[in-house]
């Protein structure tokens, strides 16, 4: 305990410092914050990372290119569809292999999907650090219907390993397209309920409008990518700005705010959820008979030589892989570049100045899922 | 002059600098260069000025074949992709400038390099471990470091 609180200095007998984590409730994982205080205000903070670290990018350079698969849906958990449909997709670029049209629309209706259970597993957390426990119950009634769905087609609830080099494992079921179909039309009516809920009431606007204001210059010095972003006012999202897959088909809005704070980037997820859905019923709607899996796919994984980056839009923001290759079917280094990672280290620009019990809201509004960021 | 042509005549202007040819467009990125050490600071403060921000930033352990470091950057605007991968090759031991002045997203990505590969970084604010534990004596990703038992026992001929 002698290490937990100290004295910072006889001069300033009044300051202290403070471990925040790295089991306290609110920091989603394993997050330590030390914050140096003064009563109740934090003078300056430090995110101290690396508990989940489980050396992913170790693991890449010990098996080859398939081997790897369902090492990205463990890196985020909360968004694993898209990683792991993301490395799918780096590889299925480097070695130059085509997808079929309704592997392609599968996978968009899934990454949707994932990011409607993570956005909404957020939501209902980010309440229940605010303290209310109420949206916690609804949003995982929601994202449980998803996780049913997802479970469906690829067996897994939440580390899926569903894409492979050139398609995927399974085509989807009749039972997948109505239940995503039903999904869509109730959500959208639980969506305004959540509205009713939580958007209009008065403690938690208190505790977020104003809270945890980013500085728009903040975005380019730290490279804050997804929601964080997108409540600066910026319009930018890798599904639009590079199109990956076939996300330049289908018509959907990019939602900001401009205040940077925490309501802001409350309105912003909510909205990406209404967009997600659009994309869904979009893809439904087009959703081509045929094939499943390209039919010649290399015996062995292997890009050539050389340097290759992807990138997708997960629900936390830009995630990057970065892969080189030395030509054999081992990969020579992959690195993750994880939207949170990036997120969190404004951390130490952004606390100092705010009170600790913002910390909660803060913390939860930039939503940091801390495998992704410790890999 | 358009943003992209400053950017271009401000890097045209950085002596070690060297471009690629027109990058393949598997490689991700719309410019790749190689540059000396000393110009590193030189380098982000152009893609600084032009709104650039610092996407990625991690090294690459080629002391096998060239006895060196290599240390990636990659710089990115906001909107369309203007993706450049900037090298720096150090020799192995030796230090790179660091660019935490410059970009707050490159004080922890080099301490990441550092913990990972170490990469040592001079003028770093606050260089310690990030993932691994404290006063930890290795760095995971060098390829001299652990090998899974699996891949051991395979090259044993087990």
């Amino acid at each position: 305990m002698a290490e937990l609180i100290q004295i910072a200095s006889d001069e300033d007998r009044d300051t202290f410092y403070l471990n925040m984590g790295p089991q306290h409730p609110s920091t989603h994982g394993v997050l330590r914050l030390r914050l140096h205080l003064k009563g109740e205000r934090i003078l300056s903070a430090e995110p101290i990372i690396g508990y989940s670290h489980r050396a992913h990018e170790k693991m890449a350079e010990n098996r080859n290119y398939i081997q790897f698969l369902p090492n990205p849906s463990r890196v985020d958990y909360l968004s694993g569809m898209i990683y792991s449909i993301g490395y799918c997709q780096a590889i299925e670029k480097a070695i130059g292999l085509e997808v079929p049209e309704r592997a392609e629309y599968i996978r968009v209706i899934c990454n949707e999907l994932n990011r409607i259970s993570s956005h909404l597993l957020w939501f209902g957390t980010f309440l229940l650090d605010l303290g209310g426990v109420t949206p916690f119950l609804y949003c995982f009634d929601d994202r449980e219907k998803i996780l049913d769905l997802l479970d469906l087609v690829s067996g897994s609830r939440l580390t899926y390993c569903y894409g492979r080099f050139g398609g995927l494992v399974n085509d989807v079921t009749d039972d997948f397209l109505e239940g995503t179909a039903r999904f869509c039309t109730a959500f959208r009516e639980r969506l305004r309920e959540y509205d009713r809920l939580v958007t209009q009431n008065v403690i938690f606007r208190n505790r977020t409008i104003g809270v945890g204001v980013m500085r728009p210059e903040l975005a380019q010095q730290f490279g804050i990518t997804g929601p964080c972003l997108r409540a600066m006012g910026m319009a930018r999202d890798v599904r639009r700005d590079e199109p990956y897959g076939i996300y330049d088909r289908f018509e959907f809005d990019i939602p900001t705010r401009t205040a940077s704070d925490c309501f802001d980037r409350y309105l912003v997820r909510i909205a990406e959820m209404e967009q997600s859905m659009r994309i869904v019923e979009q893809a439904l709607a087009k959703l081509p008979d045929g094939p499943i899996m390209a039919k010649k796919i290399p015996r062995k994984i292997a890009p050539a030589k050389g340097e290759y980056y992807f990138a997708v839009e997960s629900a936390r923001g830009h995630f990057g892989m970065f892969i080189v290759s030395d030509g054999s079917e081992i990969p020579y280094r992959i690195h993750l570049r994880t939207p949170s990672f990036a997120n969190l280290s404004t951390m130490r620009t952004v606390l100092p100045g705010t009170l600790l019990a913002d910390t909660v809201s803060i913390l939860g509004s930039i939503d940091i899922v801390l495998p992704e960021i410790d890999r | 002059m358009s943003e992209a042509s400053g950017l271009a005549a401000a890097l045209a202007g950085i002596a070690s600098l060297k471009t690629a040819e027109a990058p393949d467009a598997k490689s991700g990125c719309q410019g790749l260069h190689t540059v000396g050490r000393e110009a590193i600071v030189e380098v982000g403060r152009v893609f600084r000025e032009a709104g650039y921000m610092l996407e990625m930033l991690t090294a690459l352990d080629m002391r096998a074949a060239e006895q060196a470091m290599h240390v990636v950057y990659q710089f990115n605007r906001f909107g369309a992709p203007d993706r450049h991968r900037v090298r720096v090759v150090v020799p192995a031991g030796e230090a790179v400038p660091s660019l935490a002045d410059l970009f707050g997203s490159a004080n922890w990505y080099e301490r990441e390099a550092f913990d990972m590969l170490g990469v040592r970084f001079d003028g770093h604010p606050y260089l310690v471990r990030i993932l691994t534990e404290e006063g930890a004596d290795y760095h995971p990703l060098l390829k001299d470091f652990g090998v899974a038992p699996a891949a051991a026992e395979e090259a044993a001929g087990g």
